[in-house]
């Protein structure tokens, strides 16, 4: 009985990637507010999907859902999360994890992703906080995104996030708690390009490192974006500039190293016309080009 | 031996690092943690709350000045706990903290009506209340006909004409004036507001309940009030019930049912 339930999991989990793979390609753009009226006037063909957070859109009605609607209905639209916590210390939000189910089927979005940090205490504080990299974390954090993912019906990604201070009870590396954390959980991985970066900078690692220990087999989807350089040593993750050229550089590698995901320029701040982030994005798409002939694959490696 | 743990050691320090971000002042920063890095988090996680409460109440934050608008933001963040997952309603959150804790008296008496009023016009903006446009009859006749109210709405009375202050009207307890007003979404998804006098008030009241016509409505009026002139006073609240329509917050009228077609 219990074998068979797990079987179909495992079977579910595949048609889902399978689905993942022919819906999503190439570059996206993170849909704000702000891009709404330019893209309801026209869709650059180089922006393949849309990126959104479902606690913006989730019960919202009037006017800039209207919009929003009209342009989910003829564009793949990943979900990423904010609010989820998931190594936060009180229990999930099952209401809000129903409700984001229900978002999910009615925009058909084919990933939903979270960031592996929290964002709580015993109440919303909106904003990433880093989980302290120890063996028990693992295990609880491992427990809550199979709960997500029992409760959605589907396999998530989870991202590595971006800190600014490492934990004193810290008893492993970033690298080996992320590692831990996708085994574990049996989930994917959502690869952010600039937060690896930027992590590297603040924590003093080998960015490059980092990416050869990544299980690349894990990860269905990347992320670029710019940060803020506050001084030499301290780099903060504000998604309001253009991204940087190590960052570029560092992307080339990815794909060389981990192989060609669909990947989405994040712009949250300073947000510039849609022709210069388009720019951006054909960018992201030109560099896929070059590591991925145009008819195979790119997410071959989640099938096998 | 020791006694099992009931928390695990590294929730434990998230809650040492929660506690110092929520209130610095009142709690220490964790211990190994450099002050520049926690800086970081400090300033990020205040500013994005201040950000996503200030937004919303433009007015009672321009009266009340930076600093002690910031520093009532401070004590919600130090204080309030958000139950929301979405970052729209953190100014819902503030307006309940505001509602809950005990007035300063050196706050203006009008500030937690002004609040609720600058929180109303967001609340009406964003709620996923949307009318079911076949059912409509835009131009139907209001008077036999079933009048409907644009859906995303909220029918107010506040001690304090809160739609008109600002920097330059500031009135004190002695200048109380009830007002109720009808703050909705029209059909082209504006948020507008029209004050209403104790008969719309009561129209729009008796329309909610549904199934009445115009007419209907307008006489049972009439008879509560007992008018010693019936036909004028009939007369006025048709006038009353095709302005609202003139002004968006009423649709037009409910098809009748035959005319559904599915």
């Amino acid at each position: 009985m219990r074998r068979s339930e797990v079987r179909g999991r495992q079977v579910t989990f595949h048609v889902l990637s399978v689905e993942l793979d022919s819906a999503l390609r190439g570059a996206g753009l993170g849909l704000r507010r702000e891009l709404i009226p330019a893209l309801s006037a026209g869709k650059p063909e180089v922006i393949s999907f849309y990126e959104v957070a479902p606690e913006n859109w989730i019960d919202m009605g009037g006017a800039k859902a209207k919009a929003f609607r009209a342009l989910t209905e003829r564009t793949p639209l990943v979900c990423h999360g904010l609010s989820l916590s998931l190594g936060g210390p009180t229990p999930l939000d099952e209401v809000f994890l129903r409700k984001l189910k229900s978002f999910l089927k009615v925009h058909q979005s084919p990933l939903y992703t979270e960031h592996l940090s929290y964002c709580s205490d015993d109440g919303h504080l909106y904003d990433l906080m880093p989980i302290p990299f120890t063996a028990e974390a693992v295990t609880y954090v491992a427990k809550r995104i199979r709960q997500t993912q029992d409760i959605l019906g589907q396999r998530i990604a989870v991202e590595n996030a971006s800190f600014y201070t490492g934990s004193p009870i810290d008893e492993m590396s970033e690298l080996e708690f992320v590692n831990a954390v996708v085994t574990e959980a049996d989930c994917w991985l959502h690869l952010d390009v600039n937060n690896v970066y930027v992590n590297s900078v603040n924590h003093r690692y080998d960015p490059r490192d980092f990416l050869r220990g990544i299980p690349a087999d894990r990860v269905v989807y990347m992320h670029m974006a710019g940060h803020y350089r506050e001084s030499d040593d301290l780099l903060v993750d504000t998604h309001g500039a253009d991204v940087i050229d190590p960052v570029w550089d560092l992307l080339e590698f990815t794909y060389r190293e981990i192989g060609v995901h669909p990947t989405l320029l994040e712009r949250d701040f300073n947000i510039p016309p849609l022709a210069d982030l388009v720019t951006e994005v054909a960018r992201i798409a030109s560099v896929q080009h070059r590591f991925q002939p145009a008819n195979s694959h790119a997410n071959a490696a989640i099938h096998s | 031996m020791p006694t099992p743990r009931s928390i695990p050691e590294f929730q434990d320090y998230q809650r040492a690092f929660t506690r110092h971000i929520r209130d610095p002042k009142k709690h220490p920063r964790p211990e190994g943690v450099a002050t520049r890095r926690m800086d970081v988090y400090n300033e990020l996680l205040f500013n994005n709350v201040v950000g996503q409460v200030s937004s919303c109440f433009p007015v009672a934050r321009s009266i009340l000045g930076e600093e002690v608008w910031r520093e009532l933001v401070r004590a919600f963040f130090a204080t309030h706990r958000c139950r929301s997952p979405y970052f729209r309603q953190i100014p819902e959150e503030f307006l309940q903290y505001m509602q809950e804790r005990d007035a300063s008296d050196l706050e203006p008496d009008f500030l937690i009506y002004l609040l609720h009023y600058e929180w109303v016009e967001l609340s009406v903006e964003i709620s996923d209340k949307e009318a079911d446009m076949r059912a409509i009859d835009p131009s139907g006749e209001l008077f036999a006909g079933q009048p409907v109210l644009a859906p995303a709405r909220m029918l107010l009375t506040y001690p304090y004409a809160v739609h008109r202050i600002g920097n330059d009207y500031q009135p004190t307890p002695e200048q109380q004036e009830q007002t109720s007003l009808l703050v909705f979404r029209d059909s082209s998804d504006k948020v507008r507001f029209i004050v209403m006098n104790p008969v719309s008030a009561r129209l729009i009241a008796l329309i909610e309940t549904g199934g009445v016509s115009g007419d209907q409505a307008l006489e049972q009026i009439v008879d509560e009030l007992q008018h010693p002139n019936p036909a004028s006073a009939l007369a006025g609240g048709r006038k009353i019930l095709e302005n609202l329509r003139k002004e968006g917050a009423i649709l037009g009228t409910l098809r009748s049912a035959a005319g559904f077609t599915g």
